[in-house]
């Protein structure tokens, strides 16, 4: 029971490498700088997969929101029309504007192509050492409906009722991705958390499609965990998670904390899986306006980012290499940039990435 | 600390009005001593290792000769002890003793008709609108984050915790979130007045007003205006996600939190998992007139049931801290420096400190070592 063409999508893509020894085909990436130092970042990513010969071949679009036909605003046609033909993108920190009347960017992105999982595989990097070591795990987040609904209103005057949305549907095919990439990628056990012993009805009904997705992957372990139990858990012994899936607002909480257990959101990989077989990879760091420009922003997190990208579209030799050579310059600790601990520039950080992605070859 | 109401605007009154849960922390809230100086409090065991810690209690008590006697009551859904009855025995008993102690009642994932389970219809009936929770570092243990100190003080009453959910059509589900403008006030005031009883410095509000504009923007609002009537106390606000962050990276930087009912479920465990586990951090919970004593972070750990491994430490220096509420000062410090010098000595520790000993072994190594 296969359920959305992203499934296939995998299989599709490894057709596209032909057998060993030819040039892989180029595929197209449709590229989303962002905002502040989203350029930069975005350029640096760009000259490391060109050392590593990847075969990728970027479109650079700009997103910011336009008011379409009918008075909806949208992201440009041009930037869309890209992504609907490449299918993968890349994506920078985008500026959420306060009062410019129209939604955030990240919500627009996530409306137009119906981005309903949100992916963030965790691991410790050997070369920045926090309290919590060898964390290895991957959160995957409902990203559509839940508590992020969106829908409020005030009842009288000083009551105000939030409602979170859980329906059988979205529920059904989260649970399906979870653990489809649990499979793709050798992860052993799928671990639903969810809070069904207080909302009843809204998680017992997620919970009760995860069970029944499990029963068609009987070769994967699955455990349920509240999500009080996680978080205890998991700032005791994250080594005991696997793979997590969860509704909207756990997910947020989770994934967030998770980062912070491997280094924070500048060293964080992100993406997005739509549902037609659209997939969006960015960093989930902000613009940090402050550095624009000067040559001093880190762009591991948006690398990380990249390097799962490749894994999704099948590259996963230059996935390998790629990361290899990110992880081995952190760990020498000779250039790093300064939210790193180290005193280099960004254009540095970089260049020791490409020199070491050509030595692996 | 104590408003002048010029007559005001009519949440001024209702501010007012609170003062008196604050004024209540420093007096004693207990009935008026018995002729034999005993104080009654009521004891809820509840499920899973409930009992056993329970027992812990009792024995130490015993051993100290602590002036307090234990009404029990067993409420269990799981065990198909709960009824209404039941329930209204144990709130008559509380409205003679005003103070309990209790373990936590599981609530079984299926549900007969209500879908609010007794735990929450106990917090309920009772208004304890109050979830205090002290996170401090066990001299003598040492996890990756030592020296913490903080205190987390949770909405109990609404919130996510609405048990207010329908299926609008079969797979459509839709569960209310609650916030309200005199809870949120409450409880923000509560912990402002807190951190002043206590001598902290900073208050800082938990939200996701980004995304709930509405609901927790209420919350946002109520905390920022109580605040002002704290120029003493500094006040900021972190929305959920980051908190968890920096949480595990830098937990130093928060002294007191406030938020909702969720994300105090979350963060309780969280920072409880910061310094040993569910087995080492106290709470309480309070109301206007009603002060109640259990774990920090509330699991019934049913897998332990039998096999004396719970670690009875959280339930002892919640017990501890009933004594203090109770103003038996001298039997207060007694149980919990007893507590904290076996930890610190570090021969006799359960397993989830990283020991071998079992909960009856601690708990004598506890007794032998309250004051001689």
């Amino acid at each position: 029971m296969q359920q959305g063409e992203h499934v296939n999508l995998k299989e599709s893509n490894s057709a596209n490498i032909s057998s060993i020894g030819e040039i892989p085909a180029m595929q197209t990436v449709t590229l989303i700088p962002g905002d502040g130092i989203g350029p930069e970042i975005s350029s640096a990513v760009v000259k490391i997969f060109q050392a590593a010969n990847a075969p990728v071949s970027w479109e650079e679009r700009n997103v910011t929101a336009i008011k379409g036909p009918g008075g909806r605003w949208m992201i440009p046609p041009d930037a869309k029309e890209s992504m609907d033909r490449s299918k993968i993108g890349l994506k920078g920190p985008l500026k959420t504007p306060i009062a410019a009347g129209h939604p955030s960017m990240n919500l627009l992105l996530r409306k137009t192509f119906d981005l309903y999982a949100n992916v963030r595989p965790c691991i410790s990097i050997e070369g920045y050492k926090t309290p919590y070591t060898d964390v290895d795990l991957v959160t995957i987040r409902e990203n559509t409906e839940g508590e992020y609904s969106g829908i409020e209103h005030q009842i009288v005057d000083g009551v105000v009722q939030s409602i979170k949305l859980i329906t059988e549907n979205a529920s059904r095919r989260i649970a399906e991705y979870a653990f489809e990439y649990a499979r793709n990628n050798q992860r052993s056990s799928v671990t639903a958390v969810h809070k069904a012993n207080i909302m009843r009805m809204s998680d017992g009904l997620f919970l009760r499609k995860c069970r029944e997705v499990a029963e068609s992957y009987k070769d994967i372990k699955f455990t349920e965990m509240y999500l009080d139990t996680v978080c205890l858990n998991m700032v005791q012994d994250p080594t005991q998670f696997d793979v997590l899936v969860m509704p909207n607002l756990y997910g947020d909480i989770l994934s967030d904390l998770c980062a912070g257990l491997i280094g924070g959101l500048g060293v964080t990989p992100s993406g997005n899986i739509g549902a037609n077989g659209v997939a969006i990879f960015e960093s989930v760091h902000g613009t940090a306006p402050d550095i624009a420009g000067l040559d001093l922003a880190n762009p591991t997190a948006l690398l990380l980012s990249g390097v799962m990208m490749l894994r999704h579209m099948g590259l996963h030799d230059h996935a390998h290499k790629i990361q290899k050579a990110c992880f081995d310059t952190i760990r020498e600790k000779k250039v790093l940039t300064k939210d790193l601990g180290g005193n280099s520039k960004c254009s540095e950080f970089t260049a020791d990435i490409c020199r070491r992605v050509q030595d692996l070859d | 600390m104590y408003i002048v109401s010029l007559g005001g605007p009519k949440w001024w009154q209702q501010a007012s009005r609170s003062v008196s849960i604050s004024a209540s922390l420093s007096r004693v809230e207990s009935p008026p001593a018995r002729a034999d100086a005993t104080f009654k409090v009521t004891m809820l065991p509840g499920d899973g290792v409930g009992p056993e810690l329970m027992t812990a209690v009792k024995d130490v008590f015993k051993a100290g000769d602590v002036p307090v006697e234990f009404d029990e009551f067993h409420l269990s859904e799981v065990q198909n002890m709960a009824s209404e009855d039941k329930l209204e025995e144990l709130l008559s008993s509380m409205k003679n003793n005003k103070v309990a102690i209790k373990g936590k009642i599981h609530t079984p994932m299926e549900f007969k008709g209500e879908l609010a389970s007794y735990e929450m219809r106990l917090r309920r009936k009772l208004d304890l609108f109050a979830n205090v929770v002290h996170v401090n570092s066990l001299p003598g243990y040492s996890t990756r984050h030592n020296n913490l100190d903080l205190v987390i003080i949770r909405e109990q009453t609404e919130g996510e915790y609405s048990s207010l959910e329908h299926e609008s059509v079969p797979g459509v589900i839709e569960c209310l979130k609650i916030i309200t403008r005199a809870k949120s006030r409450r409880i923000a005031k509560f912990a402002f007045d807190y951190a002043t009883k206590k001598g902290r410095n900073k208050v800082t509000a938990v939200h996701k007003a980004n995304i709930m504009k509405l609901g927790d923007g209420l919350f946002l609002q109520c905390c920022a205006e109580v605040a002002q009537l704290y120029p003493k106390i500094k006040y900021e606000n972190i929305i959920i996600d980051n908190c968890c962050m920096q949480l595990v990276q830098n937990p130093y930087q928060f002294d007191v939190l406030v938020m909702p009912n969720l994300y105090g479920n979350i963060i309780d465990n969280l920072a409880a998992g910061l310094v040993g586990g569910a087995g080492v951090v106290p709470g309480e919970s309070y109301s206007a007139e009603y002060a109640v004593f259990e774990t920090g972070a509330r699991h019934p750990f049913a897998q332990a049931v039998g096999r004396n491994i719970a670690n009875p430490t959280a339930m002892l220096l919640s017990a501890a801290n009933m004594l203090r509420h109770l103003n038996l000062e001298y039997h207060s410090h007694m149980v919990s420096d007893a507590v904290k010098r076996v930890i610190k000595q570090g021969k006799v520790r359960t397993g989830d400190l990283g020991g071998y000993a079992t909960s009856d072994e601690f708990t004598q190594a506890v007794i032998a070592n309250l004051a001689v």
